[in-house]
């Protein structure tokens, strides 16, 4: 008896175990019921159960990505995720708070000391950023099983941290244009540190094929802003205002106090802001969402493991739609079905990932990389989580 | 089962290579057999859930403490005889669950009784190891804040009769602490006097203009000095420093350091320096027993405390019957010193007329006239 128990047969098998890979996401029921109950437990711990909470959804999700029908696996705990928590604070953030205050009794608190101390931390939080994201994709892999076998990511945070940083540094330089180059960079020095198990995955391309869609996007933000501000000028000058200003002095008057017309001026205004924000967030998304799908499908052609390639499907409008169930879902359940949507930023990615070739499964040896007791302390204390 | 059928996959932790298995349970356990390899055994207590267990599902399992074996059962009966013989598989991530729970509500409970120890506890006992330099750093900016641009009230005559009382006063003092006491001509926003008196560290007391001029002899001055005097004495002003201390550690430590550049210790003192009714009390009681050993009138704090009250809601004295968090809501709004001292109107009653009979005057009428000029 030789095919595979579980109708997961594999067509390509050649001879010595080498296997065609494929990427499958079969949701698991129970994801409200995890959702519901995290969203109270938090309330009642005043959000210290989120290590636990995250652990309950990660574990979940996890569960539903099948490679060749064999589920993957995460196996970090709550308790992991805590300690680091409690450990980055203990050592980082309150020896600074103490510092801090302490610097501030003595020298007072707007002295050129304080000032200094302050932008220092400032300075060292931003270098520590890469570092953070760094170690948390390190418990992540280390925490995902496969088979039996987990992920690694054995390499330097710090030389990491350096390169992130740089990026942030050259960004706002650059007016943004170092952002294709910088990203490779980075995405090519985490995937090179890549394992899974004792197998690494490589990364190697140049960043030039991006700078096309990167100009197509930059040009189109200048555009889109030009085209919302030429619009914003020409309704003013077309007295739109001066009649919004009337129907918000009817509104005050219909109270017949100078007190609420100022009220309807401040609705007004407040309105005014969140949708100026709103067109914002909308315009930055759409329009660097063609960007951001060529980024992903491009990294993934540079990707490699064990002989075999990668293709990502990404497009500019299904990241979008994505972006825009994700947003309702977080708006309309005030953030209660937040694990919906990263099952959903999952799907995606398993969904449109394909591996190219076949890979020899047999010859992958279990990590020999250092498991750490604990985990994510920093990304959490920095608020980076995305995941 | 016979020992020629595979009813398992097994993943050996060493290689991702699946390996087709057969599994019994012997005795308490899960023996493993592989073609031409020696007998693996899980003892059935160790063996966890990794997913699966419900109807249409694979079983996965995993030992214990063990962190690359796996083993995978389709749906059958080799699941179902197992799950029949050991149950507890299925109950192991409940177990986890609770747990978890169980940590981040003690979690909870250790951040109260930190918080509580922080702000109720620790102030008044590490409130005499502060260095001098922080308490008159400290002191400096609420001095500011408290006086801004008022003029100093310092006639001679008028300090010389303050300074009587004060010696009054602390010759009732068992240990009595070392202060400072200066009149400012404070006003408030409507350029109205105001009536206050502050205790800040470091025993620098300050007196307004307004409570001098609103005060009806020296045993209500003397009244007032004597309750300032407890605050100084009990460390309450350096107290709350350390309050403010341990809640911006302790703001940022739960905000995991995001509340670590939000440093306004000014502020933040001038809203702890609101005395707990309990440093209220204290103060009280020491004023009422200074003032007694000094053979003043404890009535005149009463009577200061009564006058205020007239002032300030119109009726008098406080009403029997009426509540007395109503009536301190009503003089809230005049000043911090007597708005913050939590029910007025029990306090004005708790305070006994001395058993001693009649006191010897603390100054003359020619003092206290030059007392009330001091601004001048």
């Amino acid at each position: 008896m030789t095919s595979s128990l579980f109708g997961n047969p594999s067509p390509e098998k050649s001879p010595v175990g080498a296997e065609a890979v494929k990427f499958e996401y079969i949701s698991q029921s129970g994801l409200g019921a995890i959702a519901v109950s995290n969203f109270f437990l938090n309330l009642i711990t005043l959000w210290i159960y989120r290590f636990w909470a995250k652990t309950r959804v990660r574990r979940h999700i996890w569960s539903g990505v099948h490679v060749n029908g064999e589920p993957v696996e995460y196996t970090g705990t709550g308790k992991e995720l805590f300690i680091g928590f409690i450990v980055i604070v203990a050592t980082v953030f309150l020896p600074l708070a103490l510092i801090g205050l302490g610097l501030a009794a003595y020298y007072g608190s707007e002295s050129p000391v304080l000032i200094a101390f302050q932008l220092a931390i400032t300075f060292l939080l931003l270098t520590l950023y890469g570092f953070a994201i760094y170690r948390a994709r390190r418990y992540r892999l280390s925490r995902t099983v496969w088979r039996g076998i987990r992920g690694a990511l054995p390499g330097s945070a710090l030389s990491y941290s350096g390169k992130y940083f740089g990026s942030m540094l050259l960004g706002p330089i650059t007016a943004g244009w170092s952002t294709p180059a910088m990203n490779l960079i980075l995405a090519e020095h985490i995937t090179n540190d890549m394992r899974f198990g004792n197998t690494p995955f490589s990364f190697s391309g140049r960043s030039g094929p991006l700078y096309a869609r990167y100009a197509f996007c930059w040009f189109g933000t200048v555009l889109a802003y030009l085209l919302v501000g030429g619009f914003a000028i020409a309704l003013f000058n077309s007295g739109a205002f001066t009649e919004l200003q009337a129907v918000l002095d009817k509104l005050g008057d219909n109270t017949a106090a100078s007190d609420s017309r100022t009220a309807a001026y401040v609705v007004g205004i407040v309105a005014a802001v969140i949708a100026i924000y709103l067109l914002y967030v909308a315009i930055h998304s759409i329009v660097w969402s063609f960007y951001t799908a060529r980024e992903l499908n491009l990294f993934a052609q540079y990707t490699r493991f064990s002989g075999a390639g990668f293709e990502f499907h990404a497009t500019a409008w299904s990241l979008v739609t994505l972006w825009l169930g994700n947003m309702a879902l977080i708006i309309f359940t005030l953030g209660i079905a937040q694990p919906f949507v990263e099952q959903r930023v999952m799907r995606y990615f398993i969904e449109r990932l394909q591996v190219v070739g076949v890979v020899d499964f047999a010859s992958i040896q279990q990590s020999q990389a250092q498991l750490d007791k604990r985990g994510e302390g920093l990304i959490d204390a920095l608020d980076l989580d995305a995941f | 089962m016979t020992a020629n059928t595979h009813n398992a996959e097994f993943f050996d932790g060493k290689s991702a290579m699946a390996r087709l298995v057969n599994i019994q349970v012997r005795r308490d356990n899960l023996v493993i057999s592989q073609n031409a390899l020696p007998d693996i055994q899980w003892p059935l207590r160790n063996v966890e859930l990794v997913s699966g267990g419900k109807p249409g599902q694979a079983l996965r399992l995993k030992l214990r403490g063990d962190h690359g074996s796996r083993l995978t059962l389709p749906e059958g009966p080799a699941a179902d005889t197992l799950i029949a013989v050991a149950p507890s598989i299925l109950s192991a991530h409940k177990r986890r669950f609770w747990s978890g729970v169980g940590i981040a509500v003690a979690s909870v409970l250790a951040i109260a009784a930190a918080g509580y120890a922080t702000m109720a506890i620790a102030p008044q006992v590490l409130a005499r190891f502060i260095p001098d330099e922080v308490v008159n750093s400290f002191a400096d900016g609420l001095e500011k804040s408290v006086i801004k641009s008022s003029k100093r009230c310092d006639s001679p005559p008028g300090r010389d009769a303050l300074n009587k009382i004060a010696r009054r006063v602390v010759s009732g003092a068992d240990d009595p602490p070392t202060f400072s006491l200066r009149v400012f001509d404070i006003r408030t926003g409507g350029k109205k006097r105001l009536v206050n008196a502050f205790a800040l560290p470091g025993g620098r007391m300050v007196f307004s203009a307004g409570l001098i001029e609103n005060a009806g002899s020296a045993d209500e001055v003397a009244g007032v000095m004597a309750h300032e005097l407890g605050h100084v004495a009990h460390r309450h002003p350096e107290a709350a420093i350390v309050r403010v201390y341990g809640m911006q550690v302790f703001m940022s430590v739960f905000t995991a350091g995001q509340g670590a550049d939000t440093i306004s210790n000014i502020a933040g003192l001038l809203a702890v320096l609101r005395y707990s009714r309990a440093a209220e009390v204290e103060a009280d009681a020491y004023a009422v027993e200074v003032l007694d050993n000094a053979k003043v009138n404890p009535k005149g704090l009463q009577t200061f405390f009564r006058r205020l009250l007239k002032k300030n809601t119109g009726t008098g004295a406080d009403r029997p019957g009426k509540d007395s968090s109503a009536l301190k809501k009503r003089i809230e709004p005049f000043t911090d010193l007597f708005s913050t001292h939590p029910g007025t109107s029990d306090r004005i009653s708790s305070i006994k007329p001395r058993a001693g009979g009649t006191d010897p005057a603390i100054l003359t009428d020619q003092e206290w006239n030059a007392l009330k000029k001091i601004c001048s």
